[in-house]
């Protein structure tokens, strides 16, 4: 290897680090999950309430979907973690401003994805439901809802991808996770190239894993449907 | 609630509107180069995997798998301090942001050209070939503005999406918006007063260019929309007029 690279490339420092690197990997992970779980949570009723007639649940939907989406995720971040405690609202730790952070400008664009996903369910689906007597709420949740969220999947999964490769950036706020630990490391043993080099396949690695579970996904969901 | 209102003091934030500013125009600067950049490599990637010979598209497949995988902080520590200590290869922070942006998104943008391009209807195509135009005169007064309507809607989400991330190119040094915004939020000890001016700055932008961006979208599909007149008089004869743009919509 070393007659290819013009460099070498010292696989000591990385595996001597690598358990830090995984753990805090794991942390990466965590993150990243509960920040999405909290934006597929609130995603749904921004969704329903942007599709809402009231213009009361309508214009507040809007404006948040339009604030998650149009506001970068760092200024997001130091606006939970710095601003926020400065002025004496709320004191959050690098954790939950970070998982919050992520939920909130996921939650725009998850309810992106719901909005698009139900509008794709044919209106003769609501039409046969009433017909049948379901009643709004039964036709929503029995036959509207399993159908949208079968094409909201592949979308879906890549908002996680995009907050995956967005959780590397609590690193700032000092989040002990994989990529701080790789700084951290990168810089007391001067091997940067090394140590982000492993990080960025770390990064990939994970963000295959989860393209390969949003196609299992899919696959399960659509048991119902035969091509 | 008294003392939060008596707390908040926007004054230095006005006071220093002239380096927000130049970090606005640095933050323009690098985001419209690197658009331009990543749709020249989206094309080049695009038609590597649409190339015949197998080894081009594979290389194609994995390049536009790799760069959609990684995150763009990594890949820009990773070029600014990674290859500087490897090979003595030092970036200038601008260009280093530049080269990471476009090439990140030049990945995404080869993905919506190529689902563009396969979007149009085939018979398009047949129906040229059987009016006897040249292959070159279907391709760019056929093809090429169909694929344009098609893609534009997400190529304005991929601009967007680099407008948002220039921001994390203050992490190498660049003096974008929200590089000085830190800068002085740190001087005058006022995070929230800051941070909250950065977030609604970028807001502003992301909205007018979202709005401007409709516009052009409208441009590019005006052959698809039905003359005023046309829809008044159909609205009269059969009572759907109204319905005529969502109708024509692919």
């Amino acid at each position: 290897m070393s007659a290819v690279l013009p460099f070498a490339f010292d696989y000591s420092v990385v595996s001597d680090h690598s358990g830090e690197l995984l753990r805090g990997l794991l942390l990466t992970v965590e993150v990243a999950a509960c920040g999405f779980a909290l934006a597929a949570v609130l995603g749904l009723p921004l969704a329903l309430a942007g599709r809402s007639r009231t213009p009361l649940l309508r214009v507040p939907a809007t404006m948040w979907i339009a604030l998650a989406r149009g506001v970068p995720l760092l200024i997001v971040i130091f606006w939970l973690y710095y601003a926020a405690a400065q002025e004496g609202l709320f004191s959050l730790t690098a954790f939950v401003a970070g998982m919050l952070s992520l939920g909130l400008t996921g939650s725009g664009y998850m309810a992106e994805i719901y909005r698009s996903a139900l509008s794709a369910v044919p209106t003769g689906q609501f039409e046969s439901a009433a017909a049948i007597g379901l009643s709004r709420a039964q036709a929503f949740r029995v036959v509207i809802l399993p159908q949208a969220l079968r094409t909201a999947i592949p979308p879906a999964m890549n908002t996680f991808v995009m907050l995956l490769k967005g959780a590397t950036l609590l690193s700032v706020i000092g989040l002990a996770d994989m990529f701080y630990t790789a700084k951290l490391v990168a810089v007391n043993e001067f091997k940067p190239f090394e140590l982000y080099t492993a990080a960025a396949v770390l990064v990939i690695a994970v963000t295959l894993v989860a393209a390969l579970a949003s196609g299992f996904a899919e696959r399960r969901l659509s048991k119902g449907v035969r091509r | 609630m008294t003392t939060l209102y008596a707390a908040l003091d926007f004054g230095p934030v006005w006071e220093m509107r002239s380096e927000l500013l130049k970090g606005i125009g640095n933050m323009a600067l690098i985001a419209v180069v690197s658009f331009a950049l990543a749709i020249v490599g989206g094309l080049l990637l695009a038609g590597m995997r649409q190339s015949r010979s197998r080894p081009i598209s594979w290389a194609g497949f994995l390049l536009i798998q790799f760069l959609r995988g990684i995150a763009l902080y990594v890949l820009l520590l990773w070029m600014f301090f990674g290859l500087a200590a490897a090979g003595g290869f030092q970036f200038q922070p601008v260009p280093a942001g530049i080269l990471a942006l476009s090439l990140l998104n030049s990945a995404y943008l080869a993905e919506i050209f190529r689902a563009g391009y396969e979007a149009v209807p085939p018979g398009q195509k047949e129906a040229a070939m059987a009016c006897g135009l040249p292959k070159r005169t279907w391709f760019f007064r056929i093809h090429l503005p169909q694929v344009t309507q098609i893609t534009l809607p997400a190529m304005g989400n991929v601009f967007v999406d680099i407008i948002k991330d220039t921001s994390i190119l203050s992490a190498i040094g660049v003096t974008e918006l929200l590089r000085e915004s830190q800068r002085w939020a740190q001087f005058y000890q006022l995070p929230f007063e800051f941070y909250t001016a950065a977030a609604v700055i970028y807001l502003a932008i992301v909205t007018l260019v979202t709005f401007g961006w409709r516009r052009l979208e409208r441009r590019a599909g005006r052959h698809l929309e039905t003359n005023a007149t046309v829809r008044r008089s159909r609205s009269l004869l059969f009572g759907i007029g109204a319905r005529s743009e969502t109708a024509t919509a692919p």
